[in-house]
């Protein structure tokens, strides 16, 4: 029997060999195949080898080169073509800059934004498993968006009573006055009041002494139980073990540090909505201050956080606690008639808000990407078509096709790296600018580092699309009869004539997108900011003023009278026009309490309860804030703790409550406060509303109240200045030193800065929106203008002999304007269907702006078409200049 | 004419002249290639030279019959042409020229390359 080659040598050979040697070459290997086995020697290496070098007669032979031995692409050729590649680039420097500085702008904002997306939104929470993680809040049966704490006992019965949370951790945050031993100065201090289940939940471990345990948080404890924060034992204890044991004071209530917890992972926690990282000292709630009003069900001042059990989803909880929800209104139907509970995921709870706003910019910044790759993409296609005469001769003279393409590849390369360098840095700048900014308030901001795998990915993709573009027309150019490219035709290229054109369509859609979607964040932060807030600001300064606790006793008598007096010493001073103060200002949300209506008035039965806002204030609160009274009167001095208890509401309180009837004179019931009334409370005025929840929030029902009946410890302190009297904060720190030197003056600011304060995120989307925007304006300037001056440049003949032919400068000015305006004008059209179809989108940023407001829209399309006819200008003029006698001549 | 063969067709041509007519094909002219020259040659390389020749009308091309111990393939035999033999003729003649009175010194450097 004949030996063969085997079949898969013989396969493979067939598919490498050129079909007219085929036959012969395998012929030819099967002799030498027989050969060699009946001379004994080795058959699979030889045939192994024959087929290596098979392939590598094949690599080489790709492009056939007649007298010249070919050579493989070696490292040192790939070098050599970066080399001429960075020098051709160099030759071209106005457009190697613009690409550069194009890509590189692109790439950074890119790469910014999604790193910034990747910290805040993608990566899970510092917390142990925190997808099991819930709040709980209390909701309207009836549904809606509002949510709100609980109240310590409603939290307690949840904890006994629900099965599928594994446990069930409660707090509240207060900022005291710290007191070490027994040195009399004082210093505010953020304060966590937690239940014992808390920190296991939170993973917080003593590095010293012990963490809080069940057993502390108690009722009735002499002292109460404080574990400090690593912080606070570095900075006031210098670290010493002897803090354990020390007695602390806080608002003068004595605590015994029992342990220091350990510095947590991550600085910035979810901004209350859970646990603040940075808490300075940890209490356990019954045996601190925070057990004060602990008994009032209608009191919700508490934040509960919760972790499910094993295997238990949100499903089951929400249906669980809802449950429980029930069973309680049962019980305590003057407390929970209307609500019900509801568990959230802490990672919606603490990204929810600020998710919108980024993805927003990334879109944003998708966008401008895309106008930065067509515009690269636009300057490559440009350069190519210039030099297709050089590359015609380059192949008749011998090139391949493949040298040829590689040297263009090679100068796309050098392009995306020197613009991935580029994006770096722009990258580096964004994020430091954004997190210094501070606007955003998003968690893990100040750590977001530029991430090397997103520069990477960005980098990629410009690269792709540059390359995507340059090359096409390469390979065409390469392609074609190198005679044709020789011979100067007008016609020839057309097909990238076009091209180029949709290229600036498309340019021109996309940066009309992002300013009409500019135009509209900028619209509404213009309504918002003209929005009424219900009070004046300018010119009142304000500060917080808590009473230490043994100011207080069962009638409060004193902490009325400093405040009063306090008043009384500021209204004194000539540089004071009014002053007053009030558990919270009028920018501070607040707390709600719940109360009874007059009997035979029905409740509303829309989405809300019977409950409000809840404000003890002086009586020259309504004054010095400049809100408006509508009826009736405000307080007066008569409104003493003795007196018939009175409330003022306001109007969205009359308009929820008594929408058919006047709300002066009712009686309303109010047993759930600290200072409960026989006969309840009668509503003596109603004021005006204030928007608490921001600008951009319909304004709540609120109830304000004497501070002499309902006195708290703890006030917003408000002073109106006569303008140009300028800071008086040292005089009222030594007023209230005056009176009583313990009691510190903290978180002074302008009412009109805090008031900004609320805006300040949609500010920052605002200003960050507009900038791209801008950006991608510039952008799509310089790619219409390099397509008209490229379309002028080529056809110089044509309009040579135009104006041979007796055309006037301003009217061949005029076509060329004509040409670049319809290209602009196809791509507005096309931008302004997306941008319709988009807008809704936005809608969540929007305020009193509708998404298709046709002012931003024409606004936004009117400043691009100037823009964009301003960037044919040049090309026009140049095209005026035309020597006709010269042009005529151009070959 | 002004063509010159390149290094590896001169081998070809060498061989088309020493093989006569019935051994000029692609196994054989591949084997003096690499028994002569030291070179390893895959023997399509061989081919593709041929079929660069022969469009330039060096060399010519006749088809033989099949045979069973190529499994039923045929030979390409091949033959020089005028046009061919005057190429190699001036390739020759230049070398020769170039080698005249250093064949010491020629052999010295082979003899140093195979150490």
């Amino acid at each position: 029997m004949r030996p063969r080659l085997p079949a898969w040598f013989r396969w493979s050979l067939e598919r490498l060999l050129p079909s007219r040697d085929r036959e012969y070459v395998l012929g030819d290997l099967e002799e030498e195949y027989a050969r060699r086995l009946a001379r004994g020697a080795g058959g699979r290496s030889w045939l192994a080898s024959q087929l290596l070098r098979a392939i590598v007669h094949r690599s080489r032979s790709a492009a056939p080169e007649p007298g010249r031995s070919r050579r493989r692409p070696s490292f040192e050729a790939v070098m050599r073509d970066l080399v001429q590649a960075t020098r051709n680039l160099a030759g071209a420097p106005g457009l190697t800059a613009i690409a550069l500085v194009t890509l590189a702008l692109g790439i950074g904002a890119n790469t910014a934004i999604y790193t910034l997306l990747d910290h805040a939104l993608l990566r899970p929470l510092p917390f142990p498993e925190p997808d099991r993680l819930v709040r709980i809040y209390n909701v309207r049966v009836a549904g809606g968006d509002d949510r709100w704490n609980l109240s310590y006992p409603d939290y307690a019965d949840l904890r006994d009573a629900a099965g599928t949370l594994a446990a069930v951790g409660a707090w509240r945050e207060e900022t005291p006055a710290l007191q070490i031993g027994s040195e009399p100065r004082a210093t505010r201090v953020d304060v966590a009041a937690v239940t014992a289940d808390l920190p296991a939940m939170l993973a917080m471990r003593p590095v010293v002494g012990r963490g809080l345990r069940a057993d502390d948080d108690r009722i009735g404890a002499a002292a109460g139980t404080a574990v400090i924060s690593h912080g606070l034992w570095q900075d006031r204890f210098a670290g010493r073990e002897s803090a354990i044991g020390t007695e602390i004071r806080l608002d003068g209530r004595p605590y015994e540090v029992v342990g220091v917890y350990e510095e947590p992972g991550a600085t910035r926690g979810g901004g209350g909505m859970v646990p603040a990282w940075d808490v300075d000292v940890w209490v356990a709630y019954l045996s601190s201050m925070a057990e004060e009003g602990h008994e009032l069900r209608g009191l919700s001042n508490v934040a509960v956080l919760a972790r499910m059990t094993a295997g238990a989803t949100l499903g089951d909880v929400a249906a669980e606690v809802d449950s429980v929800a029930g069973a309680l209104a049962e019980r305590y139907p003057e407390f929970r008639d209307d609500e019900t509970l509801r568990p959230v995921p802490v990672d919606d709870v603490v990204r929810g808000r600020s998710r919108q706003a980024l993805w927003l910019l990334y879109a944003t910044v998708s966008l401008v990407l895309a106008i930065a790759g067509a515009n690269v993409a636009h300057l490559l296609v440009g350069r190519n078509l210039a030099r297709r005469r050089e590359i015609a001769v380059r192949l008749a003279v011998g090139a391949s096709r493949w040298q040829v393409l590689r040297g263009i590849l090679a100068e796309s390369m050098v392009l995306a790296a020197g613009g991935a360098i580029g994006g770096w840095a722009v990258g580096w700048v964004l994020l430091r600018l954004l997190a210094a900014s501070d606007a955003l308030l998003l968690p893990g901001l100040p750590e977001a580092a530029l991430d090397l795998r997103v520069l990477a990915v960005t980098a990629t993709i410009a690269l792709a699309v540059g390359l995507g573009f340059g090359l096409v027309p390469a390979w065409q150019a390469t392609r074609r009869d190198p005679n044709l490219a020789l011979r100067h035709d007008a016609r020839t290229g057309s097909g990238s004539d076009g091209f180029r054109r949709a290229l600036t369509v498309a340019e021109t859609a996309l940066a009309l997108v992002l300013l009409v979607a500019a135009a509209l964040t900028l619209q509404s932060l213009t309504r918002v900011l003209q929005a009424d807030p219900g009070f004046v600001a300018d010119d009142v300064m304000t500060a917080r003023i808590q009473l230490p606790m043994d100011f207080v006793s069962a009638d409060w008598p004193q902490a009325v009278e400093l405040f009063n007096r306090l008043l009384e010493r500021l209204e004194a001073l000539p540089e004071v026009e009014s002053a007053a103060a009030g558990l919270w200002l009028p920018v501070d949300s607040g707390w709600n309490n719940s109360f009874e209506l007059p009997p035979g008035v029905e409740p509303p039965d829309d989405t809300s309860g019977v409950s409000a806002r809840f404000f003890p204030v002086t009586p020259g609160y309504f004054e010095t804030a400049g809100i408006r009274l509508v009826s009736g009167r405000r307080f007066d001095s008569t409104d003493t703790s003795g007196a018939p208890g009175v409330v003022v509401a306001n109007r969205a309180f009359a308009r929820r409550f008594f929408p058919d009837r006047e709300a002066l004179g009712q009686r309303i019931g109010c047993s759930n406060w600290w200072r409960a009334f026989e006969g309840a409370c009668e509503i003596v005025g109603v004021v005006d509303d204030v928007r608490f929840d921001g600008r951009t929030e319909p304004a709540a029902a609120a109830l304000y109240f004497p501070h002499a009946q309902q006195p708290v410890r703890e006030m917003s302190l408000m002073v109106k200045v006569r303008p140009g009297a300028g800071d008086i904060t040292a005089r009222m720190r030594a007023e209230l030193a005056a009176l009583d030197p313990s009691v510190p003056l903290d978180g002074i600011a302008w009412l009109t800065d805090l008031l900004d304060e609320v805006d300040g995120p949609r500010r920052a989307v605002v200003r960050l929106l507009t900038g791209f925007a801008v950006l991608a304006l510039a952008l799509a300037a310089i790619g219409v203008y390099g397509v008209m001056a490229f379309l002028v440049a080529r056809r110089t003949r044509e309009i040579g002999i135009r104006m041979a032919l007796g055309a006037g400068a301003a009217q061949v000015r005029r076509s060329v304007l004509r040409e670049g305006g319809s290209l602009l004008v196809v791509g507005l059209a096309i931008g302004g269907l997306v941008a319709a179809l988009l807008s809704r989108y936005l809608e969540s940023q929007l305020f009193e702006v509708t998404p298709h407001d046709p002012v931003a829209f024409a606004g936004a399309a009117a400043f691009l078409l100037i823009v964009g006819l301003a960037a044919c200008w040049v090309p026009a003029l140049r095209a005026t200049r035309v020597n006709p006698a010269l042009s005529l001549r151009t070959d | 004419m002004g063509r010159t063969p390149g290094e590896f067709e001169q081998l070809v041509l060498l061989a088309l002249v020493r093989l006569d007519e019935e051994a000029s094909y692609g196994a054989r002219i591949k084997q003096e290639i690499e028994i002569r020259s030291g070179r390893e040659v895959f023997v399509g390389a061989v081919y593709t030279a041929l079929a660069r020749l022969e469009k330039g009308g060096y060399v010519s091309s006749r088809i033989g019959e099949p045979t069973a111990e190529r499994g039923g393939r045929r030979k390409k035999h091949y033959r020089l042409e005028p046009e061919g033999e005057e190429l190699l003729a001036r390739a020759y003649r230049a070398y020769r020229g170039m080698t005249e009175g250093i064949a010491e010194e020629l052999d010295e450097l082979v003899i140093r390359r195979e150490s």
